[in-house]
């Protein structure tokens, strides 16, 4: 080992928001500033838009993170940043500064994947050990646990990612996107009173929103119209329904896996309802709830720079002709060996 | 005449061949003065004792809650077995008609005294429960539960009538 | 209503807590050894949404394990349902699970033969429910047992089944298996091929359903996928990307680039920030 601890240099900008953070091996983040791209109400944000709002505030973020973490670049080890899955546009802006920079200041470069970066950060900042991940954002919703060298999906939805389904929704009421629509329709659901059925997909371990998002979008309107019920019952309802079906199957999936404890990651993690659902699944069964707010749940580059920085100490960096982005990315594509190495040391 | 345990109870079963006076039992039961109560059902939908003994446990999860259907606890007894949601055609079906010549009785926490009522009030030949199975009008019973020879490749007839039994009222 | 498990009632073990119900094994009128599974409310959930969801999945359980029997699927025979109590009562099978078994295959080698027939037996089985219209919902190795005595295949579970001759439903309830195989049995080998040749020659229908299992597992992973609009433009390196980079790059440099104060410079923040746009117009 080297006298200095290993410190890296992240990007993030795989969806709306774009991060620079700098992270040292042990888990100490140095710095993690993040800029997000909001749409005004009832729009959703689109990948060339995103893409400029992200080219504008890179490098601002690149210093902003080298100043208040009090390194200069000779001091960082790697570069790492996001190479999927998410928005093609946004993903490039960060994998070009990267190769710029990876040129310009010759460190290597590490390529992360997104979910897993995700899941390591949240594994640090909790200490959640071995648990059963549910990831959910507004471009995925998994349940994923370790097994066999490799985070392992167990369920999923089979459509719409539970954050889509909770923005679009957001779109239907014209709610703000300020800090963020998730945000709004959390706080919107706490005046929520009355119970309004909605469709329950549940198959195996996978869920289904997209029959949630059309019924609710052919009927709220007339619903809210006649006064039925108010938006904020629609909220509370929508939540209620959502929130159970993913716990549901992440129970499923510690049933099915044999394992205690639950850690919940991405944006909609922060959603204070579903770690309460959440909590009390898990002390029923004996486990523990594991979450994180919005500093780390949302993304960021810290958690890029970490779960690359697990990597570059393994031996692994990506190199130049390599340093691509994609779309798709699956969970289970990377082999996780800094993992292998922590189980023999258990 | 042989005594079966349901639920905390017991149901008492004796099986008639020959019976020369189904017309009298039936104007009994019509008129309320069957003494003791007793149902009757038509044996040859009966291939086994396991589907009555089902039946026999529902209908005395019903009655502890107080939610018969049927006016008595042995109609309902001959209503359950049926599998049926109609009433009328149910008793009709799996009950006794003028005509019927082979019977099972049945009667929950019968006394010893009581049995040897019904046995008197049978006129008939009572025969062992074991004969059942050969008894039975098969197709009568294909028909009557809509079991397909799909359905008899993995299971028993008993089995396929303790399923409808079973699942009646989640249909 | 629960029922009491705390040995007042002799007749009475639990043998398993699920994560939406408790398995007993007990005995039926008086002489049956049984299987009561008793659905229980979940805390985490609305009171409405939960009764709800725990009354249809008694009920669906009940319709749909008597339903398969219909088609000539083997599951164990239902003796008794209980909407009060939340409780069905059925058939004990003698027998480990399909997992138990593959499992033990993964540590001590996969035993041909025994893999053979019980791939086979759980395709034929499958394609019968499918063709008969009725879709499992929850199909993992956890859900199949193989009865000792007949070395017989069956199903069991069928809380989230439900009737449908949707060839989407259908491939999702097949989606659900694969993605329980890989997850749990990848050392077996590729055991979903195996059970889609046998379900091939089971279900008449197998070729919309499975023409939908090869769409639906692209579109499924990755909703961006569905966006069909292939944006992979970087994965290679053109010359004129490449050209852009290491124009950059001297450009930077030129600038007298030097450690953490370069990024703060107005000139060469603009530069890189055109110099991107160019190359992002280029691609």
């Amino acid at each position: 080992m080297k006298d200095k601890k290993l410190i890296a240099l992240g990007f993030e900008g795989s969806a709306n928001k774009i991060g620079v953070g700098v992270v040292a091996i042990d888990g100490t983040i140095l710095s993690n500033p993040r800029h997000t791209y909001i749409t005004p109400p009832g729009q959703g944000f689109l990948p060339r838009e995103t893409a400029q709002h992200h080219h504008q505030h890179i490098l601002p973020l690149v210093k902003s993170a080298l100043d208040t973490a009090g390194v200069t670049p000779d001091e960082i080890d790697c570069l790492c940043y996001t190479k999927g899955p998410g928005m093609g546009a946004p993903l490039q802006v960060s994998a070009v500064v990267v190769r710029v920079l990876s040129q310009l200041w010759k460190k290597p470069i590490v390529g992360v994947n997104h979910c897993v970066a995700h899941i390591e950060m949240g594994r640090i900042v909790t200490g959640a050990v071995d648990p059963v991940v549910l990831y959910v954002s507004g471009g995925n919703t998994q349940v994923i646990a370790y097994s066999e060298g490799r985070y392992r999906i167990f369920g999923e939805t089979i459509d719409i990612a539970v954050g889509n389904c909770l923005d679009r929704f957001a779109r239907v009421l014209t709610l703000s996107n300020d800090p963020s629509p998730g945000y709004n329709i959390e706080q919107l659901a706490k005046k929520g009173e009355k119970f309004i059925e909605l469709p329950y997909v549940v198959k195996g371990m996978d869920v289904s929103f997209s029959g949630i998002l059309s019924f609710i979008e052919a009927t709220a309107e007339e619903k809210l119209k006649n006064n039925e019920c108010s938006p904020a019952d629609l909220c509370f309802s929508l939540q209620e329904t959502l929130f159970a079906m993913l716990v549901e199957i992440t129970e499923r999936a510690m049933a099915h896996c044999d394992k205690k404890d639950v850690l919940i990651v991405g944006g909609v993690g922060c959603n204070e309802r579903l770690q309460k659902m959440m909590q009390i699944m898990c002390s029923e069964r004996g486990g523990n709830l594991f979450a994180t707010d919005d500093r780390y749940c949302v993304d960021n580059g810290a958690m890029i720079a970490y779960t690359g920085l697990l990597e570059y100490a393994n031996g692994a960096s990506t190199p130049m002709e390599e340093s691509t982005f994609t779309q798709r990315f699956r969970t289970d594509e990377v082999l996780a060996t800094w993992r292998e190495k922590e189980s023999a040391i258990a | 005449m042989k005594a079966f345990e349901v639920g905390g109870t017991t149901l008492c079963l004796a099986l008639f061949s020959d019976v020369t006076n189904s017309k009298e039992l039936l104007d009994l039961m019509q008129s309320a003065t069957l003494e003791p109560e007793v149902a009757f059902l038509n044996a040859s939908l009966i291939p086994d004792v396991f589907p009555v003994l089902a039946a026999a446990h529902k209908t005395l999860v019903a009655k502890s809650r107080g939610s018969l259907t049927t006016r008595t606890l042995h109609s309902e007894l001959v209503y359950n077995f049926s599998g049926s949601k109609h009433i009328s055609e149910s008793l009709k079906r799996c009950g006794i008609a003028d005509n019927t010549s082979y019977i099972l009785a049945a009667r929950f926490g019968a006394s010893a005294d009581e049995m040897v009522a019904i046995e008197k009030l049978i006129k008939g030949n009572e025969i062992d429960l074991k004969e059942l199975e050969q008894r039975i009008n098969q197709a009568q019973i294909q028909k009557h539960y809509k079991i397909s020879n799909l359905e008899l490749e993995i299971s028993s007839l008993a089995d396929a009538i303790t399923c409808r039994i079973a699942a009646r009222d989640a249909l | 209503m629960e029922i009491k498990a705390d040995g007042s009632d002799g007749s009475l073990v639990l043998i398993k807590q699920g994560a939406e119900a408790r398995v007993f094994e007990s005995t039926f009128v008086g002489s049956r050894r049984c299987i009561i599974k008793e659905r229980f409310s979940k805390k985490y959930r609305h009171p409405t949404l939960d009764s709800k969801l725990t009354l249809k999945r008694l009920n669906a359980e009940a319709r749909c394990m008597t339903k398969a029997r219909r088609l000539g699927v083997v599951t164990p025979v239902l003796y008794a349902v209980d909407t009060v109590m939340h409780t069905l009562t059925f058939e004990y099978v003698e027998g480990p699970s399909v997992k138990d078994i593959l499992l033990g295959f993964g540590l001590v080698g996969v035993d041909e033969e025994q893999m053979a027939d019980i791939t086979a037996q759980i395709g034929n089985a499958i394609g019968k429910l499918h063709d008969g219209g009725l879709v499992h919902g929850d199909l993992t190795t956890s859900n199949m047992l193989l009865r000792s005595s007949a070395n017989q295949l069956v199903l069991i579970d069928f809380g989230l089944s439900f009737t449908s001759t949707l060839p989407e439903d259908k491939a999702v309830d097949l989606y659900v298996l694969e993605r329980a195989l890989l997850s749990m049995h990848s050392s077996c080998g590729n055991v979903m091929d195996r059970i889609l040749a046998a379900y091939r020659k089971s279900s008449k229908q197998w070729s919309s359903t499975l023409n939908k299992l090869a769409e639906g597992a692209a579109d499924s992973s990755y909703i961006e996928a569905k966006r069909k609009k292939a944006h992979n433009g970087w994965l290679s390196f053109s010359s004129s990307a490449l050209y852009v980079e290491v124009g950059l790059v001297s450009m930077l440099s030129t600038a007298s680039m030097k450690t953490s104060d370069a990024m703060g410079q107005e000139k060469p923040k603009n530069l890189l920030i055109a110099k991107t746009n160019l190359y992002l117009l280029q691609s």
